[in-house]
């Protein structure tokens, strides 16, 4: 699991297996090995299927309803113990209602390298060994993790100081959950599986994404300049495209602006998972940096770190930052600068919203 | 599909705002976007004008980053310098100055994080310098924008 979002609300619920029990075909009721496909056993106290094309296991222990389509799912798939072949593919299934409707995130240890593919939504990441964690790599002991929130969010992973595949294009309300392998040479080896709910009663459960309050922000949102007077005018109605950017782990939304007067601005729009969450103050964990004019941030004189206005809001998403000011004297901000009608003040504001 | 009205960027008279293509697209596909227009509380829409975020002009947090940049520090992504320094312009002058142990420790922090020398009584002093240059950027500003 990504460690500092690792967080534990005592009322959200939550289900795990360690798998630490007798060797047996039988893998307990917390699990529906007769709806499933393939050989599943406990083994030297691990999950363990022994090699079968397209193998998945589903625990009999959905979240409670109204977190349907809502999970993070975490598993120590143990490469350690049992040998891989180019394709081994390891799955965690999220978001389950039937075997058309889920999420599912793909593991694969490329044997040929030290790269384990990721993939989500048919789109592949490779994540490298040498990014991993190591005080969580633990050998050969890979963390995987699968998260899913009911806007259609979906993260997987690893233990990784490398960027999660992340997206945001489905939406699944399913209950259910499980593991799956498949390769017919090899078997798999799964230990530690553990389940929560995303969020209960406004709290947050597991912080996958840095949510504003409760509702977790796209990967990819735009700053828009909005009520620009004076000097400013020429920004009114511009935009900047912002990013998500992992950053090792300290994960922002970056932005440079393109074209006249936009690209004197490069923006950072900051959230810290474990930053303020006042409803009556929408957004407090997050904070826009905006860089402009060179290193003496000519273009944002009246302070270029902002909190979001209170009148912000999360769900939709859209905080106010501002006001930012350029004053007249400050030439070495070029954005709106007319030498015909001399220096003269203004103001912007920028609203962040989805793109 | 929502009902907004739009018929592409430009003034909304419903809504009463302008709209780039980045709004005017909210509102046509997100309901939720349209819904917060229609309550005078979409974007654009619920900017207060009388509220300020920090202090009027650069705060301390702005200038001492400033000051790091002459010397070639402009920190690096996984530095906390700029929260610290949104902290910073948030407290304004007079709060740093009282906290100013506490600023002092986190450039000790980030210091340590970036492996760079560092020297106490030497942050110390820059933290003040950004302090003092601070409140003269503040009562410039409000010599030029207020006329006092």
């Amino acid at each position: 699991m990504p460690g500092s979002w690792w967080c534990c609300c005592k009322d959200c619920w939550s289900w795990d297996d360690n798998f630490d029990r007798a060797d047996s075909t039988n893998v307990g009721s917390g699990w529906d090995e007769a709806g499933g496909v393939g050989d599943w056993e406990i083994d030297d106290r691990n999950l363990y299927e022994s090699g079968t094309a397209t193998s998945r296991i589903l625990s009999t222990q959905p979240v409670p309803a109204d977190s349907e389509g809502e999970m993070v799912i975490s598993v120590v798939i143990r490469t350690d113990l049992a040998a891989f072949t180019t394709g081994d593919e390891f799955t965690i299934y999220g978001a389950w209602k039937d075997s058309g409707n889920y999420i599912k995130a793909v593991f694969t240890k490329l044997a040929a390298s030290l790269t384990w593919n990721v993939e989500i939504f048919d789109v592949t990441t490779p994540i490298v060994d040498s990014d991993m964690i190591s005080s969580d790599l633990d050998g050969d002991l890979i963390h995987a993790y699968l998260c899913v929130d009911s806007d259609g969010s979906v993260k997987a992973g690893m233990t990784s100081t490398s960027e999660p595949p992340w997206g945001d294009t489905s939406d699944q309300d399913g209950r259910y959950h499980g593991l799956g392998h498949d390769n017919t040479v090899t078997g798999g080896r799964f230990d530690n599986y553990a389940i929560e709910e995303v969020r209960r009663n406004g709290k947050i459960c597991q912080y996958c994404w840095c949510p504003c309050l409760d509702v977790a922000p796209d990967q990819s949102l735009i700053a828009t300049f909005t009520d620009a007077t004076d000097r400013s005018a020429c920004l009114g109605g511009g935009t900047i495209d912002l990013d998500w950017v992992y950053h090792a782990g300290t994960p922002s939304w970056d932005g440079v602006g393109v074209g006249t007067d936009m690209d004197s601005f490069s923006l950072v729009l900051r959230c810290i998972y474990s930053g303020s969450q006042e409803a009556s103050h929408p957004g407090q964990n997050f904070s826009l940096a905006v860089n402009g004019g060179g290193s003496s941030g000519s273009c944002c004189r009246t302070g270029c770190f902002l909190s979001p206005l209170s009148t912000s809001t999360c769900d939709p998403l859209n905080l106010i930052f501002g006001p930012f000011s350029m004053a007249s004297s400050d030439l070495v901000c070029d954005a709106c600068y007319d030498p015909l009608v001399g220096p003269v003040s203004g103001e912007y504001y920028i609203v962040v919203t989805d793109r | 599909m929502t009902d907004c009205e739009c018929k592409g960027p430009g003034f909304c008279k419903r809504h009463g705002i302008s709209k780039n293509e980045a709004w005017y697209r909210l509102c046509k596909t997100r309901p939720k976007y349209f819904n917060a227009w229609e309550k005078g509380a979409g974007p654009g829409q619920n900017i207060p004008k009388d509220e300020r975020q920090g202090p009027p002009t650069p705060g301390p947090g702005t200038e001492l980053t400033k000051i790091f940049s002459w010397f070639g520090l402009n920190g690096s992504a996984s530095c906390h310098c700029t929260s610290h320094a949104a902290e910073m312009d948030r407290w304004g002058p007079d709060r740093c100055e009282k906290n100013l142990a506490i600023i002092v420790q986190w450039l000790a922090d980030e210091a340590k994080n970036q492996r760079l020398p560092f020297v106490k009584f030497g942050a110390s002093l820059l933290v003040k310098t950004a302090i003092k240059r601070s409140r003269k950027r503040i009562k410039e500003y409000d010599e030029e924008y207020h006329g006092h």
